[in-house]
């Protein structure tokens, strides 16, 4: 079957694509990943002129989201932390994700997930011994010990923030009943309720010497001195910053300073609650964390930007694009100061090599992840004896001593799934994880998109008559396969997508007659077989076949419908396509 | 006074004055941009939606919206020679008349002293055939003569062909020497040239620094990879001669290439091969190709393949960072032109049976695609008479007799790619483009955009 002729003359495009000014765009505004393998691009050889092309277009900061496709915990992230041994990061989701999971650093692998309904405004505070965690919730405070993962209940009443003083001896709550709460542990007793802003705090902070409480929320920032819970002193309304994020405060490790977040940072004196500098902050600050050092503050800012500060001083030295437009949520920084976890609106939570701010991790939980994330799963035995099994992005090298539990039959499925598969399992399509010391894990195309550059001429030219036939319609699909495709096959689909805007049909004249179709209905390429099917069905071909055959078609039809939505997507299509008059013109 | 149509005189703007005067390729990259290429102009830039849409405009002589267009742009357009400049100049098509040629290739033979295990000529497997001198000596007259008559500052001999031709080592220096004196009888120079598999003794490295202008030589790279598919008889790895061969032609300073092939099974290996030619010798020229599914590779996994682009990507950075570049044969963009190869110009091979062959590939009157590409024969004369018919068929494959290619950004450097290579892939008699098209086009791509990036990041204007 002929391919179509390539069409790269310049043409008109749809108008609602030409919606902004004529522009030549600056080459360093592609991402680069898409188009080309530049590794080292903006390191190696930058020009004047396209530095000041990307100064003058506000692409100084380079987006590293572009790569990040982990997601954790399905909704934003709303908490973290880290044990003080520095080998777990806790997460807890934020609007509309009410998880708290457990992961390995400085790997930033998956193990556990502690809890799958923790509640709204999940807030976490962990002791100085490391197997305590305290979550508090919308749906009350649970006491953790983390080596065992058992849990005890202090309250079953909404919470929404909860802090405990390093040596684990006592707990503070804050509720939206406007008061805050201190507690004994681990008895669990309430010892003192103490009155507060009106609101109630929305986070609560203990100085690491456990002599004072600081609260806050939109309208206030209170400090009061422990164990009396005696109110000491509020800030003034700097403090507060004027923003929608009194979320964002942080500590020293010494205790002598305070950072508070809004639209700008304040820094003011512990324990005397004076001003000591104010550092200019970008679209607000959402989140902040100090160094074990006290020299690093990070502030995460509302338009996905990291900020990394020195101290004292106060001077700008990284801005990282972190999380894309999204809001940096949550911010934890390791004890030993090399490690930085940020979260975001987008779900997305992200491992940084401190001072530098180079990017380690993006941590992915397959099993909420979208189909087209993938990753590799592996099993260590861990101290206490127990088998676990961890997951990482693909990519990711495999630690020593771990064995590699992702699939390594080609075709086979590693993706851990919350829902059973229904139907045959795949046979093709799906993950190959090849497990060496690197674990890659490549997505098997799985659609007939995915046999645009197929190396037998007839199988091209099938693909193409069946997208062609699919029709504008299903340009979703195509984008998609354009996301999963590297660049090579992404751009031969672009040029497909274009031709279908151009108005290109499929071209009847071109359909072939039964007979390669029909050699080609048991190809070991179940995608090709399928192709082989629908070309069968899209040209009427029924009457040439035998009854045997026309089974198979039947069956291979079928059978594609049974597959994984994108699949599935891309025959109802055909059938749809099928329909539509122009097609069989 | 100045009026508003004076205005939009001066800028340039009116009706009639604003017309495309180049041929304009858009090709899509991400989020709807496209790279807007001009081959003839050499020029090259990424433009939005509505840029590529301005220029539709133009082309369409929809005045209305031209003129709301910046006038800095069109500027720039005039400028790049898009519009209102002068029609371009085509690379030459057709060739015609009584071919002349001054160069000639000698296949002398069928016989290899390897058995490779991607051999497009599957040489060794079948009963080998010889060149005899004489064959050689009319071939070498004949060019000898047109350049004469040309006036030309030398004639040209190649050795090639289905075998590796150093194994026919007493033809090849007896001819070699025998254009050399007939280069003094005629009072210009003979240069020489080989294609060979590099298992060569000390004494033939020598003789062919001494005597030939250049070679290319197949050699894989790393010799673990070179050693798969480049094996002896008895099934031996070929690296250490070939390796022997390279550091001669070091040391010696002759100007010699590589030809790299890659399998499917080598496409992983090919950055790290290319890493290790760069760093153990000195050859500037590294040339890359897919293996062909010809010969005993007939019906292998194809390496044509978009791994081979990303494998190319790497070794091509790799290649960069120690100053070197490599190339694929279809994505040359300093190259405009509308021949592939010199097929459709003539080429002037011989076969070890004498007679005249366009293409490297149909190097014996044998090869099943021998009508289409042997065109001539001895005559009587001491000449050659041809076919013109075939021939004629032959100078018609031309970038600009390629419909299929009308629409490809790739068509003034690839010019329809590998004949004979098209030949065995055609879909029912027609060309169809090849998979190699989209690594092509994926190079090629890289390569402009590279260019532009060279050139400060917006645009690329290297007029010819
Ligand atoms: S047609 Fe192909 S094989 Fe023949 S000479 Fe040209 S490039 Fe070589
Ligand atoms: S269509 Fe293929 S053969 Fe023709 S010019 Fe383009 S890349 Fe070359």
């Amino acid at each position: 079957m002929k391919t179509l002729p390539p069409r790269f003359d310049l043409a008109r495009l749809p108008e609602c694509e030409a919606q902004q000014a004529a522009m030549v765009v600056p080459i360093a505004q592609l991402k680069l990943d898409t188009t080309m393998n530049r590794r080292g691009f903006l390191g190696a050889g930058l020009t004047a002129s396209t530095l000041a092309g990307i100064l003058a277009s506000g692409c100084g900061a380079l987006s590293v989201q572009a790569g990040c496709r982990g997601s954790t915990h399905g909704g934003s992230v709303g908490a973290l932390a880290i044990t003080p041994d520095g080998r777990t990061l806790i997460s807890a989701g934020g609007f509309n994700s009410d998880s708290v999971k457990l992961w390995s650093l400085p790997l930033g692998a998956h193990f556990d997930t502690l809890i799958a309904d923790a509640g709204q405004n999940t807030s976490l505070a962990i002791a100085a011994d490391g197997s305590t965690l305290t979550v508090g919730s919308s749906k009350g405070i649970n006491l953790w010990n983390l080596p065992e993962r058992s849990s005890s209940p202090i309250t079953k009443i909404p919470m929404q923030a909860v802090a405990m003083s390093l040596d684990g001896g006592t707990l503070v709550s804050a509720g939206p009943d406007e008061t805050i709460k201190l507690w004994n542990l681990p008895q669990g007793s309430l010892r003192k309720i103490l009155r507060t802003h009106p609101g109630g705090a929305n986070i609560l902070l203990i100085t690491p010497d456990g002599s004072l409480l600081v609260s806050r929320n939109r309208q206030k920032t209170l400090l009061w001195r422990l164990p009396e819970g005696e109110l000491w002193k509020e800030l003034p309304a700097a403090a507060n910053g004027g923003g929608p994020n009194e979320q964002s405060l942080a500590i020293s490790p010494d205790g002598k300073l305070l950072a508070a977040g809004g639209k700008a940072i304040t820094l003011w004196r512990l324990p005397d609650g004076e001003l000591a500098q104010t550092l200019a902050g970008e679209a607000g600050i959402w989140s902040l964390a100090i160094s074990e050092d006290g020299k690093t503050l990070v502030a995460g800012s509302g338009d996905g930007l990291i900020q990394l500060w020195q101290l004292p001083g106060g001077k700008l030295v990284k801005r990282i694009a972190a999380h894309g437009k999204s809001i940096v949520r949550a911010l934890a920084i390791s004890r030993d100061g090399r490690l930085l976890a940020s979260g975001g609106a987008d779900g997305a939570i992200l491992l940084w090599r401190l001072p530098d701010g180079e990017k380690l991790q993006c941590l992915v939980d397959l099993a909420i992840s979208d189909a087209q994330v993938s990753g590799m799963t592996y099993q260590l035995r861990h101290e206490s004896g127990r088998m676990i099994t961890y997951t990482l992005p693909c990519g990711s090298a495999i630690p020593a001593g771990a064995t590699c539990t992702c699939h390594c039959v080609p075709g086979s499925v590693s993706r851990p799934r919350t829902t059973p598969v229904v139907n045959t399992p795949l046979r093709s399509g799906g993950t190959i994880c090849t497990c060496n010391k690197v674990c890659t894990c490549n997505l098997i195309p799985v659609c007939q998109a995915h046999r645009l550059l197929h190396p037998d001429p007839f199988v091209r030219g099938m693909a193409e008559q069946l997208l062609l036939a699919m029709g504008a319609g299903q340009f979703g699909y195509l984008d998609w396969a354009i996301r999963q495709a590297d660049s090579t096959l992404a751009n031969r689909i672009r040029q497909l997508k274009r031709s279908i805007a151009c108005g290109v049909q499929p071209e009847r004249g071109q359909w072939p007659t039964s007979g390669p179709c029909i050699a080609r209905l048991d190809d070991e390429d179940e995608v090709v077989a399928i192709m082989a099917a629908q070309m069968i069905a899209l040209c009427g071909q029924r009457g040439n076949l035998s009854a045997r055959l026309w089974r198979r078609v039947n069956v291979l039809l079928a059978d594609a419908r049974a597959r994984p939505w994108f699949v599935r997507y891309a025959v109802d299509a055909y059938q749809v396509a099928k329909r539509r008059p122009e097609v069989a013109r | 006074m100045t009026t508003n149509a004076d205005a939009s005189v001066e800028a340039g703007l009116t009706a009639s004055s604003t017309t495309i005067s180049a041929e304009l390729f858009a090709i899509p990259l991400e989020r709807g941009l496209h790279l807007v290429y001009a081959p003839l102009r050499r020029v090259a830039f990424v433009a939005n939606a509505t840029l590529i849409n301005a220029l539709a405009d133009i082309r369409e002589g929809r005045h209305e919206s031209t003129a709301g267009t910046d006038r800095d742009l069109l500027d720039f357009f005039r400028g790049l020679r898009l519009i209102d400049s002068a029609p371009e100049e085509t690379p030459s098509g057709e060739l015609a008349g009584e071919p002349k040629p001054t160069s000639v290739t000698l296949f002398l033979t069928t016989a290899c002293n390897l058995r490779c295990t991607y051999c497009y000529a599957a040489a060794g497997d079948s009963a080998t055939t010889a060149m005899p001198m004489h064959v050689a000596k009319r071939g070498i007259d004949f060019v000898a003569r047109h350049a004469h008559r040309q006036q030309q500052p030398f004639f040209g001999v190649g050795y090639h062909g289905g075998g590796e031709p150093t194994v026919l080592w007493r033809t090849m220096t007896g001819s070699f020497a025998y254009a050399e004196q007939r280069a003094g009888e005629i009072g210009i120079a003979v240069h020489g040239s080989l294609a060979t598999n590099g298992m060569l003794k000390d004494e033939q490295i020598d003789w062919i620094v001494e005597h030939l202008h250049g070679a290319s030589v197949s050699f894989d790279g790393l010799p673990t990879v070179h050693d798969r598919h480049r094996v002896t008889r008895r099934g031996d790895g070929s690296s250490k001669r070939v390796i022997a061969t390279l550091r001669r032609f070091d040391e010696t300073g002759f100007d010699y290439g590589v030809r790299v092939t890659v399998t499917r099974e080598t496409i992983a290996q090919l950055a790290d091969s290319i890493e290790f030619i760069c760093r153990q010798f000195s050859t500037e020229h590294i040339q890359i190709e897919p293996a062909y599914l010809l010969g005993r590779w007939q019906g292998a996994a194809s390496a044509e393949t978009a791994e081979f682009v990303a494998a190319f990507r790497d070794a091509r950075s790799r290649a960069k960072h120690h100053g070197r570049k490599i190339t694929f044969s279809a994505a040359r963009l300093d190259t405009l032109t509308g021949h592939f190869c010199a097929v459709s110009q003539d080429n002037f091979c011989l076969t070890p049976g004498g007679k005249v062959s366009a293409c490297y590939e149909a190097f014996s009157e044998n090869d099943p695609r021998a009508e289409i590409f042997l065109y001539g024969e001895p005559s009587a004369d001491k000449g050659y008479r041809f076919n013109l018919e075939t021939l004629r068929h032959l100078r018609a494959q031309v970038a600009q007799n390629r419909s299929f290619c009308a629409g490809c950004f790739a068509k003034w450097h690839c010019a329809g790619d590998c004949y004979y290579k098209e030949l065995t892939i055609r879909q029912n008699g027609i060309f169809a483009g090849s998979a190699r098209c989209e690594i092509t086009r994926e190079l090629l791509k890289d390569e402009i955009l590279d260019r532009i990036e060279a050139s400060g990041g917006l645009f690329w204007h290297q007029p010819v």
